[in-house]
């Protein structure tokens, strides 16, 4: 049982961005995609949560199709996703915010809570509660965008550029996070992201996605380690 | 004081209306301009039934109000829905609505006559005396009704896990989805209660003008230039803006006579849409870059 997407292609209006990538989650899973603006990864996880319809390919979650279902539905079914921008509501407050996460868990929502554990590691998310999130600097956002997405129980959490816009230090704290997230949900995690050497670092498996095609995958460490990676992502000569 | 009185009470009625195109503005960003048509849906469905003798008053009202929801939710799935799908500037919703507006007019004027019927099924008779003026119940009771419900939302959109997603639709309707909500169901359920209010409206209305095709018109005005003034983007507004616009337009008709009372009032919508286009209680509309 995993998150399997098939030969998935699909694209904006007359332009097809993904020719054909299959990626595939296992439970429990950091799954990396990596590759340079343009090549197609926000496409990749927007087609896997159904904003953009694919026009050939499949996706499945544990087993069963979803590829036809829309994006409310496959959320109801525990595949979250964290957009690019995190994308919070502005003028709701933080406690608002994940609120809704956990309204969008549903059945799901039994044993521990695991937003708990993280706004225990991460204080600043509870210090701001009841403040408006457009309010909050760029790294809480992304704190709180993350604990929405635990708060609805996800078994699979696809992540848009986690990092984006965020300082060195501030892009150490989310990937502390999401590796929390990780240990304290169980759930398969799709990691989208530009900053590779990070991304690879954390991951078990990863994709590199190019020009609308996986052109290497494998072991994360072994990737990460390999010249034609270093070359074109890590800036190794 | 008599105008101020008169114009409070008409501002009432008109915050009624009003309130159904903000609700709808608010979670959809669509208007539906056949409005005037649900004030009369809600009025003949409630005479075709207002013979049934064992059936209370409330259940006749309900019955009006249930079958202008119920029209709203479908009208919203299949003629204002299919035609949004192109962006922020798809406006074809707009044309499909008044194609429905004409479509309804035209239905009720052959299966019911243009001609007023007489419709007591929620005729309060009477007048009370407010501060000195002397006020149709009837007319009382709109715009009471028109408070009570305003403010029942404002708290329903504060306090409930309901009105909470109202206002994540509203802000972003794309996340909204991404957290397990159906945008489709959120606009119907919006549509069903905004007509719902436009029939009650016109159950209420019907007791004083009689329910005829086109009785809803001549509200249409006066109820978008108060969503207007008070700002389409908020549910305080149909208040402000129907107290304004009532009082400014009774009191230029009692000052300078009845032309200029509605040429006021519309005055009042230009110098808000000059001033503050979003409305008085309205919110910038924020551009992203």
């Amino acid at each position: 049982m995993s998150l399997v997407v098939e030969k998935a292609e699909s694209g904006y209006d007359r332009n097809p961005i993904l020719t054909g990538v299959s990626v595939r989650v296992d439970p429990g899973e950091l799954v990396a995609v990596v590759g340079s603006n343009g090549a197609g990864k926000t496409t990749l996880v927007r087609t896997i949560v159904g904003q953009l319809a694919l026009r050939s390919g499949s996706v499945t979650l544990e087993g069963a199709d979803v590829s036809s279902l829309a994006t409310h539905k496959r959320a109801k079914q525990g595949l979250m996703m964290v957009p690019e921008g995190r994308k919070l509501f502005p003028r709701l407050t933080v406690g608002e915010n994940i609120a809704l996460g956990r309204r969008a868990a549903g059945k799901r929502a039994t044993g521990e809570d695991p937003v708990e554990a993280l706004l225990e590691a991460f204080p600043v998310v509870k210090e701001r509660w009841g403040q408006q999130a457009s309010l909050l600097s760029g790294g809480e956002q992304q704190m709180v965008a993350l604990t929405r997405a635990v708060a609805a129980r996800p078994s699979y959490l696809l992540l848009d550029e986690p990092s984006l816009g965020l300082s060195p230090l501030k892009t150490l704290d989310v990937f502390r996070l999401i590796e929390l997230i990780r240990e304290r949900t169980g759930a398969g995690v799709l990691l989208v992201e530009q900053m590779a050497d990070q991304a690879l670092a954390a991951a078990d498996r990863a994709y590199v996605l190019e020009h609308g095609r996986i052109s290497m995958e494998g072991d994360a460490a072994e990737l990460r380690a390999s010249d034609e990676v270093r070359r074109a992502y890590l800036g190794a000569a | 004081m008599e105008p101020v009185i008169i114009g409070l009470v008409l501002g009432g009625m008109y915050a009624l209306l009003a309130q159904s195109f903000v609700l709808t503005f608010v979670t959809t960003r669509t208007l539906n301009f056949a409005v005037g048509e649900f004030v009369a849906v809600g009025a003949f469905a409630t005479l075709a039934v207002a013979s049934w003798g064992w059936l209370p008053t409330v259940g006749k009202i309900a019955i009006g109000v249930l079958a202008a929801a119920l029209l709203g939710a479908l009208v919203y799935r299949f003629l204002v829905l299919p035609f949004t799908t192109q962006g922020e500037h798809d406006v074809r919703w707009l044309l499909s609505t008044v194609a429905v507006s004409f479509v309804l007019l035209n239905l009720m004027n052959n299966v019911e006559g243009p001609s007023p019927q007489r419709s007591e099924t929620a005729k309060l008779d009477g007048a009370v005396d407010l501060l000195g003026v002397g006020v149709s119940k009837q007319q009382l009771l709109l715009a009471a009704l028109a408070l009570v419900i305003s403010l029942g939302l404002i708290a329903v959109t504060q306090r409930t896990s309901i009105g909470l997603v109202m206002r994540a639709v509203s802000q972003d309707p794309d996340t909204t989805s991404l957290m397990g909500v159906s945008p489709r169901v959120v606009g119907m359920g919006s549509y069903a209660v905004a007509m719902g209010l436009a029939g009650l409206a016109g159950i209420l209305y019907a007791a004083n003008v009689g329910a005829s095709p086109v009785m809803g018109e001549p509200l249409l005005v006066a109820s978008i230039a108060v969503a207007i003034v008070g700002g389409l983007g908020s549910l305080w507004g149909p208040l402000v803006g129907g107290a304004l616009y009532g009082v400014l337009s009774q009191v230029a008709s009692y000052q300078w006579g009845a032309v200029w009372g509605e040429t006021a009032g519309l005055l009042l919508v230009i110098a808000v849409l000059v001033w503050k286009p979003e409305g008085l209680l309205g919110r910038r509309a924020e551009v992203k870059l």
